[in-house]
């Protein structure tokens, strides 16, 4: 039997109003094992650049890949497609899925276009280009954005680094009541499975971060290093609400994969992701709504550096940043308007050099110990209690101890993009693809 | 790995024929990539704000979907809504 190597992506099947691209595509592993499928990998949840405006919720889309009969190939577009159309909320206009397969190997264009969608933005006009150069069988509704994530999920095959998501789903008719994960239980699992998970909790505001707040039928998700350890830590979790389904997911979530370019302050562009590395050339200062505002400088231009006040202890570490520290900062690139140029929103900060600018000071009189005031200009100071006089004193340099040392600095777990590589995660990587499935990866 | 614009397109990587920078983002684009009319690439030409087109989009309002620039969509409560849908609202 000549069995074909299949890649279906697929994005926004989702909207703020309900529904999930990750939940349709466990409805649609179902209605593919039943046609035969084959699984060669985990679902792959790819999470694409989190600064692009059009994007609902984390900007994710999914690649379902497997091996089926190669006359059953023509039979998978149509069966999603049926799938598709039962489960869209069409009273949204915002919702503009996507849906592409490629047999074979993936081709080469499209692991370039994943990588773009990482940390630019991507028009239309090149997916639907792409997709007529492979003539690749593909569905679009709306106005075809759905296109890019599918086949930037396709293009995306988690060579490098990559962890695991245990996602729960609750029923569709009940996604407008509370999911009523319990707390404790979370904390619980957390303990015990240590760095073997992470981003699920955030410790210092004890608030649990795998239940979404959305109308949507995610009840929770849990993100760890193998798919055994995400399956056995949802075990101890307790909710209010049954689970009607379950799934794990490969994907790119905290491995920090839209940050791989370095870019100089005058190259860069609205919505990039990206790294840059310059010197504060001004005080940071708190804005309304607690926020705090920097600028940055390297032999280039100049840039505004946003950190937001949700970001917590993070943007205590930017308020001490001081002229002539020297940063390597993680942004994303928020556009101009008629108020302000491009902001650099800073997601993880390094601290490269620190100042050692001594302030100066008035000298101290020797003979009572109290600091002496200027006797006029070139005429050196004089102590205003005892009456001592030294024309040839001068301000003196005193040391500043900085609060800050050289170290990265993240914000929270609760303020972090789902691909935010975490600090428990900064050593780690999870190379390849799996060569086996284990058993049981969904249910049903 | 440093980002070194000009040396192709920024959006399909193609290094043939003129490469022009956008005059909303900057990135240098190839003919098939950018709009020679309006001088702006196809990316900048779908995420402008649907309102004004003057400045690129910022977010989407929630309630019908168009892209706005903070000028055209204000978020409150954590729900974006634009110009348009505000002015139908009252």
């Amino acid at each position: 039997m000549i069995m074909t190597a299949v890649h279906l992506g697929m994005d926004d099947i989702d909207s703020p109003r309900g529904g999930c691209t990750t939940h349709f595509a466990s409805l649609l592993v179902e209605v593919l094992t039943e046609l035969g499928a084959r699984w060669l990998d985990y679902p792959n949840l790819i999470r694409l650049n989190p600064n692009i405006p059009y994007r609902t919720r984390g900007n994710g889309a999914v690649t379902l890949r497997f091996k089926i009969k190669a006359s059953a190939v023509d039979k998978v577009l149509p069966r999603s497609n049926l799938l598709l159309k039962e489960y869209l909320k069409e009273d949204y206009p915002n919702t503009n899925p996507g849906m592409v397969i490629a047999t074979g190997e993936v081709p080469a264009d499209l692991l370039d276009f994943a990588k773009l969608a990482l940390w630019r933005t991507v028009p239309v006009a090149l997916a639907r280009r792409l997709v007529a150069k492979f003539a690749l069988p593909h569905i679009v509704i709306g106005n075809g954005r759905g296109l890019i994530g599918a086949l930037s999920a396709v293009g995306n095959q988690l060579r490098q680094d990559h962890t695991y998501e245990y996602i729960a789903y609750r029923s569709i008719a009940l996604t407008s009541r509370a999911r009523g994960v319990d707390v404790d239980s979370v904390f619980k699992m957390n303990q015990k499975f240590g760095t073997r998970l992470f981003s699920n909790v955030d410790i210092t505001t004890r608030k649990i971060l795998i239940e979404p707040h959305g109308p949507d039928p995610v009840i929770y998700g849990i993100r760890g290093e193998t798919p055994l350890d995400v399956i056995k830590a949802a075990k101890l979790i307790q909710s209010s609400q049954d689970k009607e389904r379950w799934m794990v997911f490969r994907t790119n979530q905290g491995t920090g994969e839209h940050l791989r370019h370095r870019v100089r302050l005058s190259d860069i562009r609205p919505y990039m992701a990206a790294v840059v590395e310059g010197e504060v050339t001004t005080k940071s200062k708190i804005i309304e709504g607690g926020h705090v505002i920097f600028r940055i400088t390297d032999d280039s231009t100049i840039a505004e550096c946003a950190v937001y006040e949700p970001t917590g202890d993070f943007r205590e570490i930017a308020t001490m940043l001081t002229e002539g520290d020297k940063v390597s900062l993680d942004v994303g690139v928020r556009p101009a308007s008629r108020m302000h140029g491009l902001t650099l929103n800073v997601e993880g900060l390094e601290i490269l050099q620190l100042t050692n600018k001594p302030i100066l000071a008035n000298p101290i009189c020797p003979h009572c110990l109290k600091r002496m005031k200027s006797a006029g200009k070139e005429k050196g100071f004089k102590c205003i209690k005892c009456g001592f006089k030294d024309p040839q004193a001068k301000k003196i340099e005193i040391p500043v101890e900085r609060q800050l040392k050289v170290d990265r600095y993240l914000p929270p777990p609760r303020a972090q993009r789902h691909l935010t590589r975490p600090k428990d995660r900064m050593d780690r990587r999870n190379k390849g693809i799996p060569n086996s499935l284990v058993d049981e990866w969904h249910n049903p | 790995m440093l980002f070194k614009p000009g040396e192709s397109c920024e959006i399909c990587d193609s290094r043939e024929g003129v490469l022009e920078q956008c005059s909303m983002c900057g990135a240098y684009s190839c003919e098939n990539c950018r709009d020679d009319e309006e001088k702006i690439c196809l990316a900048c030409q779908e995420a402008r704000c649907s309102i004004c087109a003057e400045y690129l989009a910022s977010r989407a309002c929630d309630k019908c979907g168009r892209l706005v620039c903070e000028d055209h969509g204000a978020k409150v409560n954590e729900v974006t809504v634009c110009e348009l849908c505000r002015v139908n609202e009252t």
